[in-house]
């Protein structure tokens, strides 16, 4: 091999990117010249200050941000619902759910009335959530019982999500399938900072409409 | 009026788009910076990338090398959106640049090699001066580390091109890097506003 198809390589070779024949050959190469064995090195040195270049740090919560916010920005449903707020409204059961405001922790849950959800049938039932002021980046998650899965998502027993709150009455509407005749208490648990709140939602299932 | 909060449809493939995407956002991250240069550009750019991309989440699922995938709508956008919405100054094609430099002007000596800076700060400057299409392709391939392969799904240039043009990014980096400097970037100045 000449010197000058030897340098022409370098870089390749300092990478790994040669098959291993042609590796080979420029090492033993290499090995023998000194002119190829400095120019090696020089190559070495320049690609590792390449891979020196600095380069900003990712915020530690930019990823599960960006990728929360693409999805609340991507999804069609929520855009439909919002701008048709009173199609649903028919066929809601509205349950008068938590007012949120900063402070303990709080759960709400004695005193609230049975919702029943037929079985097999999808009814729509909807937590009221107060808000006296708008709050950002909040955290919601569902637990369901097991004697009700969402439509079209059976697997689905936990969720939780990110989005915001709007300051006066947010609506949480599930459509809820009763699947087994039992009881059970559906669990919806709203997050923001270090204020949490719960709602405990009995749910009953009965067959025919209860 | 009362705001329906309505998640449930699509909570299952919202966490299989999470979970497929989350380990590629720092790789996506560091080329946004490296190709806007500001890491607040960077989030905003990874922000509509992955906007863009939640629509196509059920086509995700059926793709195996995700990061070139997201790798390559990044740079789109990029070169089609960002950069003439922001109006940044484009240099010159990379043609002409390219017929000037022959192939005997690529290759350094063994006196050359040895003269080469190497140290932080010229490879830099160096870098800086290159043209954009130049420095891309250092940034991507020699300092980001995608290979060849996946640049040609990334950049959509056939690889033997890109072989050739990385020999000569990289020329031209190394003439940039010798001690007198007297080898500039033919097309560096003037740069220009490119309105389109
Ligand atoms: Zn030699």
């Amino acid at each position: 091999m000449r010197c000058q198809d030897v340098r022409n390589l370098l870089p390749e070779l300092v990478r790994g990117d040669l098959n291993p024949a042609a590796e080979a050959m420029l090492r033993t190469h290499v090995e023998d010249c000194r002119a190829c064995t400095g120019a090696l090195a020089r190559e070495q040195q320049l690609q590792a200050s390449l891979k020196a270049i600095p380069v900003a740090v990712m915020p530690s919560d930019f990823a599960a941000r960006a990728l929360r916010q693409a999805a609340t920005q991507g999804r069609p449903g929520l855009r439909r619902l919002v701008d048709h707020p009173l199609a649903l409204a028919a066929s809601i059961v509205m349950v008068c759910g938590m007012a949120f405001m900063l402070g303990r922790e709080l759960t709400v849950g004695a005193g609230l009335e049975v919702v029943s959800v037929p079985l097999g049938q999808t009814q729509m039932v909807a937590l009221k959530i107060d808000a006296p002021q708008a709050f950002d980046h909040v955290e919601f998650e569902v637990a369901l019982p097991s004697n009700v899965v969402l439509e079209g998502q059976p697997d689905l027993r936990e969720f939780a999500w990110s989005g915001q709150l709007r300051a006066g009455v947010n609506v949480l509407s599930l459509p809820l399938v009763g699947v087994d005749a039992a009881g059970g208490q559906l669990i919806a648990t709203v997050t923001y900072g270090n204020t949490k709140k719960s709602l405990r939602i009995p749910l009953s299932v009965a067959v025919g409409n209860g | 009026m009362a705001a329906i909060l309505s998640f449930w449809s699509n909570s299952r493939l919202k966490s299989d788009f999470e979970q497929r995407l989350a380990p590629h956002i720092e790789p996506l991250f560091r080329l946004a910076c490296r190709l806007t240069n500001d890491p607040l550009d960077a989030e905003e750019l990874v922000q509509e990338v992955l906007v863009k991309l939640y629509p196509r989440r059920d086509e995700l699922a059926n793709i195996e090398q995700i990061r070139p995938w997201a790798s390559r709508v990044l740079y789109r956008m990029f070169i089609d959106k960002w950069r003439r919405r922001k109006l940044e100054p484009l240099k010159e094609s990379e043609l002409p640049e390219e017929q000037d430099l022959d192939q005997q002007d690529a290759q350094l000596s063994a006196e050359d090699y040895l003269q080469l800076r190497t140290d932080l700060g010229a490879v830099q400057s160096a870098l800086n001066q290159l043209s954009e299409a130049h420095r891309t392709l250092i940034l991507m391939h020699d300092v980001e580390g995608y290979t060849l392969v996946e640049l040609e799904e990334i950049l959509e240039v056939p690889l033997g091109t890109l072989k050739s043009r990385v020999h000569r990014a990289r020329a031209r980096l190394k003439k940039l890097l010798l001690d007198d400097q007297t080898v500039a970037e033919p097309f560096d100045a003037p740069e220009r506003v490119s309105v389109k």
